[in-house]
């Protein structure tokens, strides 16, 4: 069974202006995705694109106006879209946990962060007792690397480096043995040496524990060296996907081209994102590709929603102009 | 070019701040370097490293506790501000948060001007003439010219900051940080620009970035700084190809390509940078180094020349020890394809 199946997602936020008109602006269109035990989903793309969002919907995390108008989120084949918000917390902060950018900002500045460790074990298991649930967090946070584990967990939060902090969530959210973890912007703010022991933690806990994860980021750098399976978003749709070597190899969609070629390692000369505006008004998307009035080569056919083409096997372009390789 | 060519020599700066409780914060120690013209000199450090401290002594926002700053053979350390003001024309700073550094209650073409009033004697049509000129050079709409900074984007933003840098024709422009706050496609942009800028006017440049794709893609030469000291400079390539330093070498290791074809082992550094409170003796460097001795944590490792303009503070160089091993390396990644 699939570990995380999204299919055809759409997220909208629905507001009325000042004349009381129905205003809707459509941050998630048709997310179709999933994530397997034991290998890594980068979602990549730039702000605003809608990858936080998608998180969030799959957390039940929406709050109004955003909701979800459509399609079908399932967790080890349940809905999670339509189940009940107390059966929806049995899951989420135990078989599915989310690590959040800004760890300092995500703890409780008034804890010590033992105890906010174990009080996430102890909401999902009201039997444990303090003291058990003590040693289970001073475990968690040796397990993720923090030397001295039982004094550490009698520190405070602002106490901790950046890199520390990222490491607390990170043994919080291992803390009741989750099957799928969702890290969003895990290592954004994190200087490079940090981010890298910060990554290839999360890669080892993936293969030891046989977990599912999903690390949402902006950094090409990040998808490329840790992510199986890259998904690239663009203006809340998913416009190319597949095994990372191939995304990077073969990138088939105009706007995947543009992005690897605005990284500096292969900036390139011809194309300019930044000269063509920005991403397209989410309140009024262009009815066909929503890449149309920045991609340098438009034709007639893209006035028409693009279908998904399928480079190879494991390998798709939401373009009309994306080729097979064959 | 040659030694007595630079257009500012750094000298033994070093800066201090008052930390709490009676503490000092060591935020540079002792740093010489020098930027020569048409040169675009990177400076590349992890955060706290004391990287925009130093670009800041250099433009006289912050005063050196000790050493010198020489701009055009002329020291400029204790100039006070009545004097300072008259070199900003040709010492100019681009700021990380284009937000923060623009007036929001100016019109874009009055920020743009606001140089040339200070600094030349122009007239309105002159100036007016060279904003124009000005938002041409750095690929920014003329229609722009008349909104107000909260009408702009990031990169639209960080374009009118370069603008407003280059208005007087400086001989050097500090960019601390000038792209990472913005999204990647608008940082390309702006690379694109600077790197445009620097063929088509000889501006001497220091480009301080954590973002070592970033500064290798624009440097001339870098210099690495680690709690506030350079441990390693020269050459871009040299030093990335080459690198010295074990810290140089770590931090090198640790920058992810965007490609996943060069998958590549990685140095791996135990904790993480030392206090600036309480500095480290001998070799800053020294109690992470998976090379060092007992010998680096006593004595401060002077620069010594590898090759050339390529210059490592190390004390294993001599021995030829300083290089990381196969023993230092981590499991290389493992991608699956």
């Amino acid at each position: 069974m699939t570990l995380l199946e999204v299919k055809n997602l759409h997220t909208h936020f629905i507001t009325r202006d000042i004349g009381n008109q129905v205003q809707v602006a459509k941050a998630l269109n048709s997310v179709s995705f999933q994530v397997e035990a034991g290998e890594i989903l980068g979602l990549v793309g730039e702000t605003g694109a809608g990858k936080s969002l998608t998180a969030l919907s799959i957390m039940g995390l929406l709050r109004p106006p955003a909701e979800i108008v459509e399609g079908a989120i399932s967790f080890e084949g349940r809905d999670l879209v339509n189940m009940r918000i107390s059966e929806l917390n049995k899951i989420r902060g135990a078989a599915i946990a989310m690590v959040g950018q800004n760890p300092r900002g995500a703890l409780d500045p008034l804890t010590r962060i033992g105890e906010q460790i174990a009080r996430v074990a102890r909401a999902h298991n009201p039997k444990l007792s303090k003291s058990n649930a003590a040693t289970m967090a001073v475990a968690a946070m040796d397990r993720v690397g923090i030397a001295d584990a039982p004094a550490r967990a009698e520190a405070w939060p602002h106490e901790l480096s950046g890199g520390m902090a990222q490491r607390v969530l990170i043994a919080m959210a291992l803390i009741n043995g989750p099957r799928l973890l969702i890290a969003d912007e895990p290592t954004t703010g994190l200087d490079v040496t940090v981010q890298a022991q910060i990554l290839d933690l999360l890669r080892e806990l993936v293969q030891e524990l046989n977990m599912g994860a999903m690390i949402i980021t902006h950094d090409l750098g990040v998808v490329a060296q840790y992510c199986n399976r890259t998904a690239v978003m663009y203006a809340g749709r998913i416009v190319e996907e597949g095994l990372t070597g191939a995304v990077f190899s073969q990138p088939a969609h105009p706007y995947t081209q543009a992005l690897i070629g605005s990284t500096p390692e292969k900036l390139d000369f011809s194309i300019d994102l930044d000269e063509g505006g920005g991403p397209p008004n989410l309140y009024g998307l262009p009815p066909g590709c929503h890449y149309i009035d920045r991609c340098p080569r438009p034709a007639d056919a893209c006035v028409r929603i693009p279908s998904n083409v399928a480079i190879s096997e494991s390998h798709h372009a939401l373009c009309h102009f994306a080729e097979g390789s064959s | 070019m040659s030694e007595g060519g630079a257009i500012l020599k750094v000298n033994n700066l070093t800066k201090t701040f008052p930390g709490g409780s009676g503490s000092t914060i060591h935020a540079v120690n002792d740093v010489t370097f020098e930027i020569r013209p048409g040169e675009i000199l990177g400076m590349v450090g992890e955060s706290g490293s004391g990287k925009s401290t130093i670009g800041r002594a250099i433009t006289g926002l912050a005063q050196a506790t000790s050493g010198g700053v020489i701009f055009r053979g002329k020291d400029i350390t204790s100039l006070p501000e009545k004097h300072f003001r008259g070199l900003r024309k040709d010492l100019q700073i681009v700021f990380q948060d284009p937000w923060g550094a623009l007036n929001p209650r100016l019109r874009v073409k009055t920020i743009v001007e606001e140089p040339l009033r200070l600094h030349t004697d122009m007239n309105s049509a002159e100036r007016k003439r060279r904003v124009s000129e000005l938002a041409q050079l750095v690929r920014l709409n003329t229609g722009l010219l008349s909104r107000f900074p909260n009408e702009l984007s990031g990169g639209q933003l960080q374009r009118v900051c370069i603008a407003r840098a280059l208005a007087t024709n400086p001989e050097l422009i500090v960019l601390d940080e000038p792209t990472s706050s913005l999204d990647l496609s608008v940082r390309a942009g702006i690379l694109r620009l600077l790197l445009n800028l620097r063929r088509e006017l000889s501006i001497s440049m220091l480009f301080i970035s954590h973002d070592l794709g970033t500064v290798r893609l624009i440097s001339d030469r870098i210099v690495v700084i680690y709690l506030g000291r350079i441990v390693e400079q020269g050459p871009t390539e040299k030093v990335f190809k080459e690198p010295s330093h074990p810290y140089t070498q770590a931090l090198l290791s640790a920058h992810l390509t965007p490609d996943p074809e060069i998958g590549h082992g990685r140095h791996i550094l135990e904790g993480e940078i030392p206090s600036t409170v309480h500095l480290p003796t001998g070799c800053f460097f020294a109690g992470r180094c998976p090379v060092g001795l007992e010998s680096c944590t006593k004595q401060s490792p002077p620069m010594v020349n590898i090759d050339g303009d390529h210059q490592s503070a190390c004390l294993r160089v001599a021995d030829g020890e300083n290089l990381l091993g196969a023993a230092q390396i981590a499991a290389p990644n493992h991608m699956p394809t």
